[in-house]
C-alpha cells in the first residue's frame, strides 16, 4: 500500500514536471485528487489496513494529497499569471494614435488684444463705456474741437451717412457723452469699431480702438506718462523703450505721439520701424480746454489726459502679421493660430 | 513737407548732422519720417562732354568716344546708344566705385583701351532701372562733380507737419523752428530790390498796374501786387530746378518756378497773372457769381456757386482766390507783362472752394491752415525781384497794398502757476521766458501780488496762427522744455471698483460658449454689398454711406448673417469645408432719422460634425447641432424659459428647418438650415445651418442668479417608454402633454430615442421616453409609481392616439 501510494506521488509529480498548459493541470488534478480519482480510490483501500498502519498510511496520503495539491495549485497560478499576461499583450493599443477631442475653437485675435488691453486698463481702476458707431457730426468732430472747414479734418478721413451723420472716426465721442453725464472724478476706457476711408496693407475701413481719459482736480502731463508707461510696460514688456514726443490732436493740448521702442529689431532700425528704432503705438494729450467747455466742465478746476489706440496695430506688432487686411478675410487658418 | 538740408543751411550756419537734426525735430514735434540722400554714394563722378562718337573697330555693338574733362581727353569704350558728340555725360573715371559696388578700372575692351564708363542712371543708383546713359543739361561744367553740379549732394527730410503748424511749410518756418529748439542762429537770407524808378521812367502805359478792389474783405483780408514789365519767359536754371524737384515739385518755366520757389522759402502762395490778358486792367476780389465758371490750370473747365471767393477781371473771374489760377491769364512762352499776386485768403473759404471743387493745391494747403499775413510783401517783394533776376524785365515803380484793417496782435495772458499745473512741473519764471525768447514769442510781466506767481502778457508773432490761447503757449513750454524732462509719475486716485459693461459680460460668456464648442470667431466689416439683398430685398432699407470706398462696402449690414455666408463660401473656396465660425457685432437699422444699433451674436456650421480624424465617425452636422449651440447658449446666459417655435419664413432659412426662439412672447433669436436658394446663390454647394440672437434682447429676460437646490435625498424610479406617434405630431407637444398632467412625483421626462423607417407604419415614428420619479420625503414604492405612470401614458393614448410599444 505504502509502496503504491509513493509510486502514485512519484508518478503524479513526474507527470506535473512536464505538464504544458492549464487543461492538463485540471485534468490531472481530476485524476489524481478527484472525488472518484487515485487518491481518492487508494483512500478507500484503508479499511482493509491494520489499526495501527491505518492512521500511518492515512497521515501519508495526506502529506501526499498536499504535496500535489501545492504542485497543482502553483501550477495554476502560474498559468492564470501567463494567461493574465497574454491577455494584457492582446489588448495592446497604438498609443502613438492620437487623442480624442472635440477641438476647441477660439476668439479673434483683435478680441484677444483687446481684451488684453482693456484689462491692464480696469486694473488701473478704468471704467469701460460704449457708444453708438454710427455717429453725429457734433459727436465726432464739433465737441472735440474739430470745427467745419478744419483742416484737422483731414487727418481722419470719413465715411458718411448724410451731411450730419456719419461713422464715428474714433472713439472719442464716448469721451464727451460719458462727460455729458457724470462729473469728475473719472476713469473711463471706450474699446470700439471705427470706420476710416483708407484701404492698404496698413490701412482698413474698419478697425478696433480703445479711447482712454482720465479727469479729476490735479491730473497733469507727468501722470499722462505715468499711466501709459505703465499700461504699455504691461502690454509689451517691463523693459520696453518709450518715448514722448510733441504731436498734434484738435481736443488734446499739449499733445503727445508715445512711441516704443521697436519690438522687431529691439530698437536697432528694420524695415516695420522704417529704420528708426521706434515704432508709434498712441495719440495722447491733456484735454482740451474747449473740449470741457463743450461738457460744461470748469477747466480751471478740472484737468485731465486723454489716449487713442488702435488694436490692430498691437496685434500687428505682437503676432508678426504685416498685412492688415488678413484680420477682415477670416480665412480658419489663420484664425485658428491664436 | 519736404526739406532741402542745403537750403536750411543757408539759414542755419551751424546746422546739426541730417541724423541729429532729425532727431531733434522729431522730439520737438516735427516728425521727419524719411531721410533721403540719393548721390550720397557716388563718389567721384565728373562732368564730362563727348567729343567724337565712333564705331568700336572690332564690335558692332560698341562705340569708342573720346570725352573732355577739367584733366584731359579720355578714351571710353561704351554699349548705349543714345549719346552723340557734345553731350554733357557722367563720367566714371577709373578708381571709382559705384553705389552697387562696380567697380570702375582701366580694360581693354575687345583689343581698345577704356579708362572709364558714362553711367547711365541705374549704375548711378538713382533709378531702378534705365535706359541708355545719362544725358545731362548742357550749362553743366566740365570737369565739376556729379553730384554737386546736380545737387545730388544735398540730403533731403521728409516732415510730417501737422495741420496747427503751417508756418512750418517753408523753408524760412522750420529754420525758425531749428533756432529755437537748438539755440543755433539764424541768418535770414538777404537780397535786394531792384524797383524801376528814378531816371528810369515807365516805358509804355503797362508798366501802370492794374486797378485792384476788393469786395469781400473778410474773406480777402490783403490782397498785394507788383508789376514786372518786359520779361521774357523761358527755362529755369539748373539749380532752380534742382531745388524744386528735390522739394517734389515740377519745373514749369522761369517765372511760374520763381513763385513755387518763393512758397517753398516763405511759405507764402504766390500768382503771377499774364497782365496784358488781365481785361480792362481791374482786379476784382468777389464772390463768384451764380452760373459763372472758370477753366483752372489743369484745363478743366469748373462750374462755380456763390460761396465760392474768386479773383475776377473787368468782367469774369479768373483765378480761384488761394485754390488755382485760370487757363486764360496763364503765364505762356510769349508773355511779356505780368501782375504777380501775393494775398492772404480766409482759411475756411478757400478750404470749402477746395473740397467743393475737388483741387487741393499747395496753395490751398497753405491757406486752408492759415498764412501769415504779415509775410504778404515781403514773399511779394522776393518773388518779383526773382523774377527780375531770371527773365530780365523791369519790376514797375510801387507795390499794390490793399490792407483794409492791419493785422493787430493778440495779447494772451499766461500764468506760470497754470503752466506747473498742467504739466506737472515745477519751472521756474526764468526758464519760461527763456522759452519764450527763443520762439520769437514777446512777453511783457504782470504786475501781481506777492506769493502768487508769475504772470505774463504774451504776444505771439503773426507766423504763429495756432496760439490763441494760453494752453497754446503751455504747450509750446513743453515741447521746448523737452516732454522727455517732464517727470512720469503714477496718479492719485480715489479707489473705484472697475467693471465691464454688461453688454461685454454677455459677449465673454457666448464667446467662451461657443469656442468651447469649437467655433472660431470672425470679424467681418459692418458694411456689406447691395448684392447682399439680392438674397434678402426684405431688409434692403439699410444705412448707405454717401461716400464708401466700394460699392461691395456701401450699405450698413442689418443681419449678421450675409457676412458669415461671405466667411464660409471663402473658407470652402479655399477648400476648408468643415466650418463652425461665430461673430459677434452690431446690426444697424434705420428708424427714420435715428439708427438703431443692435448687439447680435450669430453662427453658421457645415461639413463634418467633428472634422476628419481615425477616432470619430464622419457624420455632417444637421439642424440639431445648431439648434443645440444656441440652447447651450440660452442655458449658459440664464434664459429660463424660452420657447422655439417652428416658422416657415423666416429670412435666409429653409423654410422646413428653421424656427425663433421666444421670451414671454417676443422673440430673441433664430436658427435653422440656411434656405437652398440662398447657399445656390452664393454658389455654396453644401448645407449650412445657421443661428443669430439678439443679445440686447437677451440681456433684458436673462438671469444672472444662481439658485442652489438640494440634492435629492431618496432614490428615483424609472419608467421607459416606446410608444408610436404620428410623424405630424411635433415632440413639443407631446412633451408639454405629459409635463401638464400634473404629476408632482414625476422629476423630468428625457427623450432617448427617435426611430422611423423599418418596422414602423408609413407616417409614424417610435419615439422612446424616460421617466423619472422621484419624491424629496420618502423612498416611493414601485405601485405609488405605476398609478401616476399609467395616468401619463393613458393622457397620451387619449390626447394623441399613440401606440405604446414597450415598457420598462
Ligand atoms: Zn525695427
Amino acid at each position: 500500500m505504502r509502496d503504491r501510494l509513493l509510486q502514485l506521488e512519484k508518478a503524479a509529480l513526474s507527470e506535473i514536471s512536464s505538464i504544458k498548459n492549464k487543461e492538463a493541470v485540471i485534468e490531472l488534478k481530476n485524476r489524481y485528487l478527484g472525488r472518484k480519482g487515485e487518491l481518492a480510490s487508494l483512500t478507500k483501500e484503508l479499511g482493509k489496513l491494520s489499526h495501527e498502519e491505518r492512521p500511518v498510511v492515512g497521515d501519508l496520503i495526506n502529506s501526499i494529497r498536499g504535496r500535489i495539491e501545492e504542485r497543482v495549485n502553483s501550477l495554476l497560478t502560474a498559468f492564470a499569471q501567463d494567461e493574465r499576461e497574454q491577455r494584457l499583450k492582446a489588448e495592446r493599443v497604438d498609443v502613438t494614435l492620437p487623442g480624442r477631442y472635440l477641438p476647441l475653437g477660439n476668439s479673434h485675435p483683435i478680441t484677444q488684444i483687446m481684451d488684453e488691453v482693456v484689462s491692464i486698463f480696469l486694473g488701473m481702476g478704468f471704467k469701460v463705456a460704449e457708444g453708438p458707431e454710427v455717429e453725429t457730426d457734433y459727436y465726432n468732430f464739433e465737441a472735440l474741437n474739430i470745427p467745419k472747414d478744419h483742416p484737422a479734418r483731414d487727418m481722419q478721413d470719413t465715411f458718411y451717412i448724410s451731411d450730419d451723420v456719419l461713422l464715428r472716426t474714433h472713439t472719442s465721442p464716448v469721451q464727451i457723452r460719458v462727460m455729458q453725464g457724470k462729473k469728475p472724478p473719472l476713469r473711463v476706457i471706450a474699446p470700439g469699431k471705427v470706420y476710416r476711408r483708407d484701404s492698404d496693407i496698413t490701412h482698413t475701413p474698419m478697425f478696433h480702438q480703445v479711447e482712454g481719459f482720465m479727469v479729476d482736480e490735479s491730473i497733469t502731463f507727468g501722470d499722462l506718462k505715468g499711466v501709459l508707461t505703465a499700461f504699455l510696460h504691461s502690454l509689451f514688456r517691463e523693459d520696453i523703450a518709450i518715448r514722448f514726443r510733441p504731436s498734434f490732436f484738435p481736443f488734446t493740448e499739449p499733445s503727445v505721439e508715445v512711441d516704443i521702442q521697436c519690438v522687431m529689431c529691439n530698437g536697432k532700425g528694420c524695415r516695420v520701424c522704417k529704420g528708426s528704432g521706434w515704432l508709434e503705438i498712441l495719440g495722447a494729450g491733456m484735454i482740451h480746454p474747449m473740449v470741457f467747455k463743450a461738457v460744461d466742465y470748469d477747466s480751471e478746476r478740472y484737468t485731465g489726459f486723454a489716449f487713442g489706440l488702435g488694436i490692430e496695430r498691437i496685434a500687428m506688432l505682437k503676432y508678426g502679421i504685416d498685412d492688415i487686411r488678413m484680420f477682415f478675410e477670416n480665412d480658419v487658418r489663420f484664425l485658428r493660430q491664436f | 513737407m519736404k526739406l532741402s538740408y542745403n537750403w536750411l543751411k543757408e539759414y542755419i550756419r551751424a546746422l546739426p548732422s541730417p541724423d541729429k537734426l532729425a532727431e531733434r525735430l522729431t522730439m520737438a514735434g516735427l516728425e521727419v519720417e524719411g531721410i533721403e540722400a540719393p548721390g550720397k554714394d557716388i563718389k567721384g563722378v565728373v562732368i564730362a562732354q563727348i567729343l567724337s562718337v565712333e564705331k568700336h573697330p572690332n564690335a558692332d555693338r560698341l562705340s569708342f568716344c573720346k570725352v573732355k574733362t577739367d584733366k584731359g581727353i579720355h578714351s571710353i569704350v561704351c554699349g548705349a546708344r543714345n549719346m552723340k558728340a557734345g553731350d554733357k555725360v557722367a563720367l566714371a573715371l577709373h578708381g571709382t566705385t559705384l553705389p552697387r559696388g562696380i567697380k570702375i578700372e582701366k580694360t581693354k575692351i575687345r583689343g581698345v583701351e577704356s579708362e572709364g564708363m558714362m553711367c547711365s542712371e541705374s549704375e548711378l543708383g538713382l533709378k531702378d532701372a534705365s535706359e541708355g546713359i545719362m544725358i545731362l543739361p548742357q550749362d553743366l561744367p566740365v570737369g565739376k562733380d556729379f553730384t554737386e553740379a546736380m545737387g545730388l549732394n544735398d540730403i533731403i527730410l521728409n516732415i510730417n507737419v501737422t495741420p496747427n503748424r503751417p508756418d512750418c511749410l517753408s523753408i524760412l518756418g522750420i529754420a525758425r523752428e531749428v533756432a529755437a529748439i537748438t539755440r543755433c542762429k539764424m541768418h535770414e537770407v538777404r537780397w535786394k530790390r531792384s524797383e524801376v524808378g528814378g531816371k528810369k521812367q515807365p516805358q509804355t502805359s503797362n508798366l501802370k498796374p492794374p486797378s485792384v478792389s476788393i469786395d469781400e474783405s473778410s474773406l480777402c483780408r490783403r490782397y498785394s501786387a507788383r508789376v514786372v514789365e518786359n520779361i521774357k519767359v523761358g527755362p529755369s536754371p539748373n539749380w532752380l530746378k534742382q531745388r524744386l524737384e528735390s522739394h517734389g515739385f515740377r519745373s514749369i518755366n522761369n517765372v511760374v518756378d520763381v513763385t513755387n520757389y518763393v512758397m517753398i522759402e516763405y511759405g507764402h502762395p504766390l500768382h503771377a497773372f499774364d497782365s496784358d490778358l488781365v481785361d480792362g486792367k481791374q482786379i476784382v476780389v468777389r464772390m463768384a457769381h451764380e452760373h459763372e465758371s472758370i477753366q483752372t490750370l489743369d484745363n478743366i473747365t469748373r462750374k462755380l456757386t456763390k460761396d465760392m471767393l474768386v479773383i475776377c477781371d473787368k468782367e469774369k473771374p479768373i483765378a480761384l482766390a488761394g485754390v488755382m489760377g485760370g487757363k486764360e491769364s496763364e503765364i505762356q512762352d510769349t508773355t511779356k507783362n505780368i501782375f504777380l499776386e501775393s494775398a492772404y485768403f480766409d482759411p475756411s473759404c478757400v478750404r470749402r472752394t477746395s473740397k467743393a471743387l475737388g483741387i487741393s493745391t499747395d496753395s490751398s494747403y497753405r491757406f486752408e491752415r492759415g498764412a501769415d499775413i504779415e509775410g504778404v510783401t515781403r514773399a511779394l517783394d522776393r518773388a518779383a525781384q526773382m523774377i527780375v533776376e531770371l527773365a530780365g524785365g523791369d519790376m514797375a515803380k510801387g507795390m499794390i497794398d490793399k490792407y483794409p484793417r492791419p493785422y493787430k496782435p493778440i495779447t494772451i495772458k499766461v500764468r506760470l502757476s497754470r503752466i506747473n499745473k498742467i504739466l506737472g512741473l515745477n519751472i521756474n519764471k526764468k526758464e519760461v521766458e527763456d522759452c519764450l525768447k527763443r520762439l520769437g514769442i514777446d512777453f511783457k510781466p504782470v504786475r501781481v501780488q506777492k506769493g502768487e506767481g508769475a504772470v505774463w502778457n504774451v504776444i505771439p508773432p503773426s507766423f504763429r496762427v495756432d496760439i490763441l490761447k494760453e494752453v497754446d503757449i503751455i504747450e509750446e513750454i513743453a515741447r521746448l522744455y523737452g516732454y522727455e524732462k517732464i517727470p512720469t509719475i503714477l496718479p492719485l486716485a480715489r479707489l473705484s471698483t472697475a467693471k465691464k459693461t454688461g453688454v461685454d459680460m454677455i459677449r465673454e460668456k457666448v464667446r467662451d460658449i461657443l469656442t468651447n464648442n469649437g467655433f472660431l470667431e470672425a470679424i467681418n466689416y459692418s458694411f456689406v454689398s447691395p448684392k447682399v439683398f439680392e438674397i434678402a430685398p426684405e431688409i434692403n432699407n439699410g444705412l448707405r454711406l454717401i461716400n464708401p470706398l466700394t460699392e461691395e462696402q456701401s450699405i450698413m449690414r442689418r443681419s449678421l448673417i450675409s457676412s458669415l455666408l461671405e466667411t464660409m463660401r471663402y473658407n470652402v473656396n479655399h477648400n476648408n469645408s468643415d466650418i463652425k465660425i461665430f461673430e459677434i457685432g452690431r446690426i444697424f437699422i434705420p428708424k427714420g432719422k435715428e439708427t438703431e444699433e443692435r448687439e447680435m451674436v450669430s453662427g453658421i456650421i457645415s461639413g463634418l460634425r467633428y472634422g476628419e480624424a481615425w477616432s470619430v465617425r464622419r457624420d455632417a452636422v444637421d439642424f440639431y447641432d445648431i439648434k443645440g449651440v444656441v440652447e447651450q447658449i440660452l442655458t449658459g446666459l440664464g434664459v429660463a424659459n424660452y420657447t422655439f417655435t417652428a416658422k416657415a419664413d423666416i429670412l435666409f432659412l429653409h423654410p422646413g428647418k428653421g424656427g425663433v426662439f421666444e421670451v414671454n412672447g417676443k422673440p430673441i433669436g433664430m436658427t435653422g438650415e440656411a434656405h437652398p436658394d440662398t447657399l445656390q446663390s452664393l454658389d455654396i454647394k453644401q448645407p449650412a445651418y445657421i443661428f443669430e440672437l439678439d443679445l440686447q434682447a437677451i440681456m433684458t429676460v436673462m438671469s444672472s442668479q444662481k439658485g442652489y437646490r438640494p440634492i435629492p435625498k431618496y432614490p428615483m424610479i424609472i419608467r421607459d417608454a416606446a410608444m408610436i406617434v404620428n410623424r405630424e405630431i411635433p415632440f413639443q407637444e407631446l412633451y408639454d402633454a405629459v409635463k401638464g398632467a400634473g404629476i408632482k412625483l414625476l422629476e423630468k421626462v428625457d427623450i432617448f430615442d427617435v426611430y422611423y423607417g423599418e418596422n414602423i407604419p408609413e407616417g409614424k415614428l417610435s419615439i422612446a421616453l424616460r421617466f423619472v420619479y422621484r419624491s424629496s420625503e420618502r423612498t416611493l414604492t414601485d405601485n405609488e409609481v405605476n398609478n401616476v405612470h399609467v395616468i401619463i401614458l393613458d393622457n397620451l393614448k387619449n390626447r394623441f392616439g399613440v401606440e405604446i410599444r414597450g415598457e420598462a
